[in-house]
C-alpha cells in the first residue's frame, strides 16, 4: 500500500503510541477491502454510542483509548445515545445505564468529539461538494453523498473511533469517482395517494429491491415535497440494504452528469410497496404512542409540529426526537410542544432509547427505518405518513 | 500426520489448541454473550457452545460492527479464541482482532474447514510474509 511520509511517520510512531495504533488498524482494514492508499478527512461522525447498544464491551474500549491518550485530531460529531442527557428520569432508566452511559459521553468527549448526540449531523456540520469524510450512520451517510455530493462509504462505528484519531480513511468505493456511476435504473410508479406520501416506505423498499450498489432513481422528485421527505426516504433506503449513495433525479447534485441508457431497469409499484408495508407495518388494536423524529427533527419540522399539534387530551403520548442544537436556536418551540403535553427529547431516538421502560409497546410513526428496527425489537408497530399521524392526533 | 495449509495472515501470533468449525458466519453482537463466550444466537450451529481457548474457525463476521467491541471485551475478561480462522474477513472481525491481539488469518478455502473439523489439534502460526494452519489428522 501506497503511504505518505506523514503517514509513515505515525506508524513509526513519532506522534504517540494511540495514532500509531489507530493508524495501523487503518491500514490492515484498507488493505483487506482492497484499497491502494488512505485519504485524509476532516469530518468524523462517531456511531455506536448508546449503553443499550455498546455496553460495558465499548465503554471499556473507549476508556482505555482515552487513557492511552488518544484525542481526535478533526472535527468529531457523536450519534444520539440511549437517553435524554437531562430528561433520563422520563426514561425510567437506571441508575447505572445512566453512569454509564454519561460516562461514554465524558470520555469521547475528553477526547475532543463534540457532544452533538444526533443522527442529522448535516444540520449541524456544513458539507461541501466533493469533500472526503468519514460518517458512520446510513442515514447521514447517504444525506452526504447523495443530497451534498460529499463522498464517505458508510463506515463502521469502531472504525470511525479510529478514523478520527488520525485524520484517514481507506480510499475505496463511494471515495472513487468510479464507483459512483449508477448501476441500476429504478423508476417509481405509484398510484396508491397514501402510499404516495409515504416515502420512508418508498425509500426501504427499493433498498429491499436493490440491496447493493448505486441506483438511479427518476419519478421520485414528484413526491417529494419537502427536505423532511428526503430524509424519511434516505433513512428507509439505508435501513433495508447497503446502499451508500442514491442518485435522485432533479435533486442530487451528481445525478445530472449520468448516464443511464443502458441500465438494468427496475421499476417499483404499488404491489411492491405492499409487500413492504406489511412487513414493517400492522394494524393496531390500541396505541400506546405516536413517535416522530427518526431521522432527527429539524428546528423547521419540530415549528411546524408545534403549530399544527394541538393540547394532547387523550392517553396517547407523542413523542418527538431532535437534537440539542436543533432546539437550543429556538427555545420557545421546545417549552411551546411541552406545555401542549408533547414529549420532546433530545440527544436519543426512538430507536436506541428504550421505550418499554416508559410502558410503550403499541407505536405509531411517520418513519419506516423506525418501523423496521422497533419491529424487530418486538414493538407493535403501525406506519403511516405524517399528515395522516397529525390529522388523526386529538 | 500433519496437513499444512496456506493462509494470509491479517494479525499475527502463533496458537495452538483445540478446533471449533462452523459454516455459518458469526455475528459477536448479539450472537456470543460477551462476559461468557457461549454462542448465544438461536438456530446457530455452534448454539451453547463456547467459543473460549478454541481455535476458531467460521466463513466470516456478521451483523452490527458493535461485533468489533464484543471480541475486545471476551478478551479482557480471558474468554477470547485463541485464533480465529477466515474464508473471508471483513472490518468487524479485523478490527475485534487487532484490538484484541488475537492471531486472525484468512484466504483459505471450505477444505480446510473440513480437514479441521475432524482434527483434535490445530496450531496457526500467523508470521508475515505467510501464514501456515497445521492441522492434526
Amino acid at each position: 500500500m501506497y503511504l505518505t511520509k506523514e503517514e509513515e511517520r505515525i506508524l513509526n510512531g513519532e506522534e504517540g503510541y494511540v495514532k500509531q495504533k489507530a493508524l495501523e488498524i487503518i491500514v490492515k482494514v484498507a488493505e483487506v477491502l482492497g484499497a491502494e492508499r488512505l485519504v485524509k478527512v476532516d469530518k468524523v461522525h462517531i456511531s455506536g454510542i448508546s449503553y443499550k447498544n455498546i455496553g460495558d464491551a465499548g465503554l471499556e474500549l473507549i476508556k482505555d483509548l482515552y487513557e492511552a491518550g488518544g484525542r481526535f485530531c478533526v472535527k468529531t460529531t457523536l450519534n444520539p445515545a440511549g437517553m435524554d442527557l437531562e430528561q433520563w428520569d422520563l426514561m425510567k432508566l437506571s441508575k447505572n445505564y445512566v453512569e454509564k452511559q454519561k460516562e461514554i459521553i465524558k470520555y469521547l468527549q475528553k477526547m475532543g468529539a463534540e457532544a452533538t448526540l444526533t443522527c442529522a449531523p448535516y444540520e449541524i456540520v456544513k458539507l461541501n461538494y466533493g469533500e472526503q469524510i468519514a460518517w458512520a450512520e446510513s442515514n447521514a451517510v447517504l444525506y452526504a453523498n447523495s443530497i451534498i455530493g460529499a463522498r464517505t462509504n458508510r463506515e463502521g462505528g469502531p472504525l470511525t473511533i479510529f478514523e478520527a484519531i488520525c485524520g484517514r480513511a481507506p480510499y475505496i468505493g463511494l471515495r472513487i469517482d468510479d464507483n459512483r456511476e449508477p448501476t441500476v435504473k429504478v423508476t417509481i410508479k405509484i398510484k396508491d395517494e397514501n402510499f404516495r406520501r409515504m416515502l420512508g416506505l418508498i425509500g426501504f423498499c427499493l433498498g429491499e429491491k436493490v440491496i447493493q450498489g448505486v441506483p438511479y432513481v427518476e419519478g421520485l422528485s414528484d413526491l417529494i415535497k419537502s427536505l423532511y421527505d428526503i430524509r424519511l426516504f434516505l433513512a428507509g433506503v439505508g435501513a433495508s440494504s447497503s446502499i451508500g449513495l442514491v442518485l435522485i433525479q432533479n435533486i442530487s447534485p451528481e445525478a445530472k452528469f449520468k448516464k443511464v441508457n443502458n441500465l438494468e431497469r427496475i421499476e417499483i409499484d404499488d404491489s411492491e410497496l405492499k409487500d413492504s408495508y406489511e412487513k414493517i407495518s400492522c394494524e393496531l388494536d390500541k396505541v400506546d404512542a405516536i413517535t416522530i423524529g427518526c431521522p432527527h427533527l429539524t428546528k423547521y419540522e419540530l415549528f411546524e409540529l408545534s403549530k399544527r399539534l394541538t393540547y394532547l387530551s387523550n392517553k396517547v403520548k407523542v413523542m418527538l426526537f431532535s437534537c440539542r442544537q436543533s432546539l437550543q436556536s429556538s427555545p420557545f418551540i421546545f417549552y411551546q410542544l411541552k406545555e401542549k403535553g408533547v414529549y420532546v427529547f433530545r440527544d436519543t431516538c426512538m430507536v436506541v432509547a428504550d421505550l418499554k421502560q416508559m410502558g410503550v409497546e403499541y407505536i405509531i410513526t411517520d418513519s419506516a427505518k423506525a418501523a423496521y428496527y422497533l419491529t424487530s425489537q418486538g414493538y407493535k408497530v403501525k406506519l403511516s405518513s405524517w399528515e395522516e399521524i397529525l390529522r388523526g392526533v386529538k | 500426520m500433519i496437513r499444512r495449509f496456506n493462509c494470509r495472515v491479517l494479525v499475527e501470533g502463533i496458537a495452538e489448541g483445540e478446533p471449533l468449525v462452523t459454516y455459518d458466519p458469526i455475528s459477536f453482537y448479539g450472537g456470543v454473550n460477551p462476559n461468557t463466550g457461549i454462542v448465544q444466537e438461536k438456530g446457530h450451529p455452534l448454539y451453547n457452545k463456547c467459543i473460549t481457548g478454541k481455535i476458531l474457525f467460521f466463513p466470516y463476521g456478521k451483523g452490527s460492527t458493535v461485533g468489533s467491541y464484543i471480541i475486545y471485551r471476551l478478551k479482557k475478561k480471558n474468554k477470547a479464541p485463541l485464533a480465529i480462522v477466515n474464508i473471508r474477513s471483513e472490518p468487524i472481525i479485523l478490527i475485534g482482532c487487532l484490538l484484541s491481539s488475537i492471531p486472525l488469518v484468512d484466504s483459505v478455502t471450505y477444505d480446510v474447514f473440513k480437514v479441521a473439523e475432524k482434527a483434535k489439534k490445530v496450531k496457526v502460526i500467523a508470521k508475515r510474509p505467510r501464514g501456515i494452519i497445521e492441522i492434526e489428522v
